[in-house]
């Protein structure tokens, strides 16, 4: 038998192929899966969401423990907390206490907390002028909790931070990044959520002053503050902040609301900082 | 949150570039020595090609090699694990492990006429603590290396 030298003309045991192509394709399938998994998990949290007892929820409250935006605030005054009270046992059907805080941020804004916590920045208390402005506000804030919003929210950021662990592995230090991004989003609410709180807040207007003004001036007090962040900024130019006075409105007319004078607050609502 | 994300795609890239910089280098390095060394015949049957009373001279040789994976090979082949099939990235660094210790152990005799009952064996090192420290691959090809008498 001769022995005649020769190389194989090509390479059988490597695959032909761009590896960046393979890549690309498998994240793009990958991102494809999890956004499907996200969508999915999010009905089930919707669907889930208005299920979950208020006893359960306290304890979800309580397990959270202090929430990153509690951490510099403190107990809202007694008048607020007060009226807070009697917009819970006469307008919602919320069976456990809430507790309001408030929170040194010169940003405009409140938030609802899972376990009947709401807080409210004091730049919201500055600007507001009345009785009405502040009721409107806090039963909005009522209003989510009611709804369970908070809850769906929370179930929402539950899944991202999930998600987010799997991929890049819990415990390090982008899964943590990931998990302070989530408590930015479950603040986050739909369209149609914050136009049930809105009228959860009218509803508030209603039982605490017999009329329903108010709403029209929180908004306006958004408004004045617009240059002063490009988030704010963004919300009010946004037509569906005017959508939202206009349903209110219509809301109004539609079920014989009276509109009269607002109530002004009593002078210094807050403690001298 | 972001400089973790610039340290990731940092390393992939630099993983991607220098990767295929000594891949491509180093199969053009294997096609030139295995044309080098092509005249020597290496034989994995039993039966030996030639009379036995020829054998003037014999010896064991073993060539090894270890080819580290680079960071972007293993993401690659992190991510292959979800959806399976053939994992790219790796064949090519067993098909070198492979060519170069076949092509070591040749070398090392350059004046043998055979390499007989040759066999490839390969085997990974790897530390098992998730994700980090090393992981490569190590090839070993051994023989009988025979001189014929003239």
């Amino acid at each position: 038998m001769k022995y005649t030298p020769r190389l194989p003309r090509t390479n059988v045991n490597v695959s032909p192929g761009s590896p960046l192509k393979d890549l690309l394709l498998m994240l793009t399938a990958a991102t494809a899966i999890m956004v499907g998994i996200y969508i999915a998990l999010g009905f089930a949290v919707d669907a889930l969401a208005p299920r979950i007892s208020y006893e359960t929820e306290l304890s979800i409250g309580r397990f959270m423990g202090r929430h990153p935006i509690l951490k510099d605030a403190k107990p809202a005054p007694q008048d607020i907390q007060e009226l807070a009270e009697t917009i819970r046992t006469q307008s919602t059907d919320i069976p456990f206490p809430v507790q309001v805080s408030i929170r040194q941020d010169p940003q405009v804004n409140a938030f609802a907390l899972p376990g009947g916590r709401i807080v409210l920045t004091s730049g919201i208390l500055e600007a507001i002028e009345s009785q009405n402005e502040l009721a409107f506000i806090l039963g909005h804030e009522l209003g989510h909790i009611a709804h369970r919003d908070h809850l769906r929210a929370l179930g929402r950021g539950l899944v991202l931070l999930t998600l987010s662990s799997l991929v890049l592995e819990s415990g390090d230090s982008s899964g943590a990044n990931l998990g302070k991004m989530v408590v930015l989003t479950e603040l986050t609410f739909t369209r149609r959520q914050e136009t049930l709180a809105d009228e959860a807040g009218q509803d508030a207007l209603m039982t605490v002053f017999g009329h329903v003004t108010g709403p029209e001036q929180v908004f306006s007090h958004f408004a004045k503050l617009a240059d002063t962040n490009y988030l704010t900024r963004f919300a009010l130019t946004h037509p569906e902040t005017q959508a939202r006075i206009r349903h209110l409105k219509d809301r109004a007319l539609a079920n014989g609301f009276p509109s009269r004078a607002l109530v002004p607050l009593h002078p210094e609502p807050l403690p001298a900082a | 949150m972001f400089p973790d994300y610039y340290f990731f795609l940092i390393l992939l890239a630099v993983g991607y570039v220098t990767g295929t910089f000594f891949e491509r280098r180093h199969f053009r390095s294997l096609e030139r020595r295995e044309r080098a060394t092509m005249h020597l015949p290496i034989v994995g049957g039993k039966a030996l090609p030639f009379d036995p009373d020829m054998a003037e001279a014999v010896a064991v040789v073993s060539g090894s090699a270890v080819i580290s994976v680079d960071y972007f090979k293993r993401f690659l082949a992190w991510l292959k694990n979800f959806f399976g099939g053939r994992i790219k990235s790796y064949e090519t660094l067993l098909d070198r492990a492979r060519r170069e210790a076949m092509l070591r152990m040749k070398e090392l005799v350059p004046d043998a006429d055979f390499i007989v009952g040759v066999r490839i064996e390969t085997s990974s090192i790897s530390k098992s603590q998730k994700n980090s420290g090393v992981s490569c691959v190590e090839a070993v090809a051994y023989g009988t290396a025979i001189r014929l008498r003239k």
